[in-house]
């Protein structure tokens, strides 16, 4: 698997199992590693921008440094207009939002020299879709966003997009964390039931039985609604999915499960910490396994 | 009290078709101008007039509707934008300039759409490229100096960085390739800390975090770059204030282009709405006229009926006088010619085209309906009580020019007193006369020489007996189809008497149980008898 060459020409949404758990960190390193001389699209630029509180404006509006990323001369990246600046980047301004967020107006520049800018994002999901519909419009079709899960789900139905999970393992979560890798590579095995797509968007049910569909968050209580004649479970998304690993396999012996928006998983990037890697990769299923790469700064 | 018609008439479904394209459009649509000076509004239907014109060339209609969507509004906090507000500058005299290009000369005069600002674009144009901006070395000879400086710096220090980098390779094997940091194990870092060639910090319990530590002429130089961006920082922010001088010595110029965009893009808005509901221009008549309608079509209930396959009858009548009480059936259409000729008043005061063939009236200076608001709620007030309030809030506008539209006034107290209470609202609008009152009831009162009595056409009893023979209608949709059907929607003055017991034939119709209906009948026959 070519970790970083598949996240070409598609947007990829770059979620953490918590917060340091890497997340800018493994952006940055994509962002690198595709304009080294080897890369495959060496010279196509890329774009990126963060979403979430989490991690797009907590870190400015409660004090503490955010981390920058590096762009290379033609990326671009949502920036605060504040920190235009700031950036040693050259930043050259392609379009300006109003709606402000915590962190005043963000503004979608280039930059022309390299550099380093602090990323931001959109208010709302709409403002998502905008500035990726802005970014393609500049002529880029490779775009990492930078943040929380439960943000990218409206504009990932739209965009050829992906994940990338970013987790922190430490001896004390090794266990849960190998739980939601696991959780999420067989979600991602899960179908699509795209004809239920207008339904979570408040529209009427398609025809055909044995579908039972969870609107909202799918927790054990939601999962126990299910009719005794149901066959298959229709979530709206993997973000919605609130139960643990064990309780989700043992739906999947009974069910079949398929997400209305399915998003696919690109990679799970694992940051082990104490942790040797044998011991993480005991814990995981070989569909697991088969999406894993490890601390992309690591040599041995 | 023009929110209580809106509501009533569902305005918000009128303006949903309404749809500006610049934020100076967006904001007049949010605030909901109303109206009560003719002039002002036979000057905006003008516009639109002539913007149903210039649609007709269709490439033009596009191309301004381009530019319209890309103009950004001017940013109210001025030079504290700094460069991203002068990029909206650029951005909004770019297409201003382009959509006053688009414009027929007459046209762009009576919008004010005058190209003023072209020295301001000029100069912000050193400024982009393709649509980008940025403060460029065009704008102050100090910056060209500066960033040349600070590309060959950077090209020394990555000629610097890679010898250094190829040096640690060469004697560790730890390549860095493009990146500013590794992780590796402490005990090879070790030898390499020791060189003075890495310096690393703690990743976990058997691994560093290694950064290489370049030379002292790297530092050096990267120092001198620090400097030297410092002082383009200080260049930028010099030739940013300037710039921002500049657009404060057009802000005049800027005013005039934001309030003539305004005006453009909703005028413009307004003749495309026009177009997609097919709707015409009003006609205002002096105060005191009558408001006269032909084929007049209230918007929510036809596309409704649309969707059930029904036919639509739109209303057409004038209502001469200046009060108007009209009684009918039940789902005659007493309410739906209140919501039409309402809808039709506001949208013209609102300054929009309407959806009939014919709409003329007198301009009001407010328009306000009764007509038992489900949402209107008040701690200890029944729904008599708030009726009655609404009616106070509504009665308190008659200083001026005011259509009162009332539904169902009091209907949820006795015949009796409503028909009384009916009766006193009558006789106290008759001797107002800036209150125009349209109001629909079951209640009979004594009319004063001001209002004229209508009803409505009704339910066609005779045929329906004739057509179905007693067969009951199943289903709700086939139940509207019936009374659809057999319903005449018109109106026609009434001559007073009690009119046809409609009200039992839709109950049957809709489905209430034929023992209840004839016990219905019998008490009505009884009663008939007894008078």
């Amino acid at each position: 698997m070519d970790p970083i060459g598949q996240l070409e020409g598609r947007t990829t949404f770059i979620v953490g199992s918590r917060k340091n758990a890497g997340k800018t960190t493994f952006l940055n390193y994509a962002l690198a590693a595709r304009r080294r001389p080897h890369g495959r699209r060496r010279g196509r630029p890329a774009a990126c921008l963060s979403v979430g509180l989490e991690s797009g404006s907590a870190d400015r509006v409660f004090g503490t440094p955010k981390p920058r990323v590096r762009l290379r001369p033609g990326d671009a990246a949502v920036v605060p207009a504040a920190s235009l600046a700031s950036s040693d980047a050259g930043l050259e301004i392609l379009r300006v939002y109003q709606s402000a967020t915590a962190v005043g107006r963000p503004v979608l520049a280039r930059a022309r020299r390299e550099g380093t800018a602090e990323i931001t994002g959109p208010a709302t999901n709409s403002g998502l879709g905008e500035m990726l519909g802005d970014i393609a419009e500049a002529g880029i079709d490779t775009v990492f966003v930078d943040g929380a899960v439960d943000r990218i789900t409206q504009a990932a139905a739209d965009a050829r997009g992906g994940i990338v999970y970013v987790t922190r393992v430490e001896p004390g979560t090794l266990a849960s964390a190998a739980d939601a890798v696991n959780l999420l590579a067989d979600a991602d095995a899960c179908p699509a039931a795209p004809a239920w797509r207008s339904f979570f968007a408040g529209g009427p049910a398609p025809a055909g039985k044995g579908d039972f569909a969870v609107k909202g968050a799918f927790t054990s209580a939601r999962a126990a609604e299910a009719p005794s004649d149901a066959r298959r479970l229709v979530l709206e998304d993997l973000t919605k999915v609130f139960v643990g690993w064990r309780e989700w396999s043992a739906l999947r012996r009974r069910f079949g499960i398929a997400f209305a928006v399915s998003l696919p998983l690109k990679a799970v990037a694992a940051n082990l910490y104490n942790v040797a890697p044998v011991q993480f990769e005991a814990k995981l299923t070989p569909a697991a396994r088969a999406k894993l790469i490890y601390n992309p700064y690591l040599r041995k | 009290m023009n929110e209580t018609a809106a509501k009533f008439c569902e305005f918000d479904k009128f303006l949903a078709h309404y749809a500006p394209l610049t934020p100076y459009g967006l904001a007049e649509k949010a605030r909901g101008n109303f109206y009560s000076s003719a002039k002002e509004l036979e000057a905006l239907y003008d516009l639109t007039d002539d913007f149903a014109a210039f649609a007709k060339n269709k490439s033009r209609a596009d191309k301004l509707a381009w530019h319209l969507k890309n103009v950004p509004a001017l940013p109210a906090d001025g030079p504290a934008s700094g460069p991203a507000g002068l990029f909206l500058v650029h951005r909004f005299l770019s297409n201003f300039k382009s959509a006053a290009g688009l414009l027929p000369a007459p046209l762009a005069r009576k919008l004010g759409f005058r190209w003023t600002c072209a020295e301001l674009l000029s100069i912000l144009d050193k400024g982009a490229q393709s649509g980008a901006f940025h403060i460029a070395d065009a704008f102050s000879p100090a910056l060209a100096k500066v960033r040349s400086a600070i590309a060959a710096a950077d090209r020394h220090l990555a000629g610097l960085r890679a010898e250094r980098l190829a040096e640690i390779r060469k004697c560790s094997g730890l390549d860095f390739g493009g990146l500013d940091f590794l992780v590796i194990a402490e005990d090879r870092a070790r030898p390499l800390c020791e060189s003075g060639r890495v310096f690393t910090e703690p990743y976990d319990a058997g691994r560093v975090v290694a950064k290489p530590i370049m030379t002292a002429a790297w530092l050096e130089l990267s120092g001198e770059r620090e400097r030297l961006r410092a002082e383009e920082g200080r260049a930028e922010a010099l030739a940013c204030a300037e710039l921002w001088a500049a657009v404060a010595g057009a802000r005049a110029e800027l005013e005039a282009c934001e309030k003539a965009v305004e005006l453009c893009d909703r005028a413009f808005a307004r003749a495309r709405m026009a177009r997609e509901l097919s709707l015409s221009r009003p006609e205002l008549k002096p105060a005191g006229a009558p408001i006269t309608v032909k084929g007049a079509r209230f918007l929510p209930l036809e596309r409704t009926l649309a969707g059930y396959g029904l036919k639509y009858t739109p209303l057409g009548f004038t209502f001469a006088r200046r009060l108007s009480v009209i009684h009918g059936s039940n789902m005659g259409g007493k309410t739906v010619v209140l919501k039409t000729v309402t809808l039709l008043q506001l949208a013209a005061q609102s300054g929009f085209f309407v959806p009939a063939k014919k709409h003329s009236a007198p301009v009001f200076g407010s328009i306000a309906a009764v007509w038992g608001d489900p949402d209107d709620k008040a701690e200890g007030l029944s729904a008599f009580g708030l009726e009655m309030e609404a009616f106070n809030r509504a009665w308190a506008a008659s200083g001026a020019p005011l259509l009162l539209v009332m539904d169902e006034f009091a209907r949820t107290t006795n015949a009796a007193e409503a028909s009384a209470l009916i009766a006193g609202v009558l006789a106290e609008a008759a001797s107002n006369r800036n209150v125009h009152l349209m109001l629909a009831t079951h209640f009979r009162s004594r009319l004063p020489r001001e209002a004229a009595a209508l009803r409505m056409l009704g339910f066609d009893a005779a045929s329906f007996r004739k057509h179905y023979r007693g067969k009951t209608a199943a289903g709700l949709r086939e139940k509207l189809r019936t009374i659809n059907r057999f319903m005449r929607y018109g109106l026609a003055a009434d001559r007073g008497s009690a009119g046809p017991a409609d009200a039992l034939s839709i109950a049957s119709i809709l489905g209430v149980p034929a023992r209840v209906i004839e016990a219905a009948e019998r008490y009505m026959e009884e009663q008939n008898a007894g008078d």
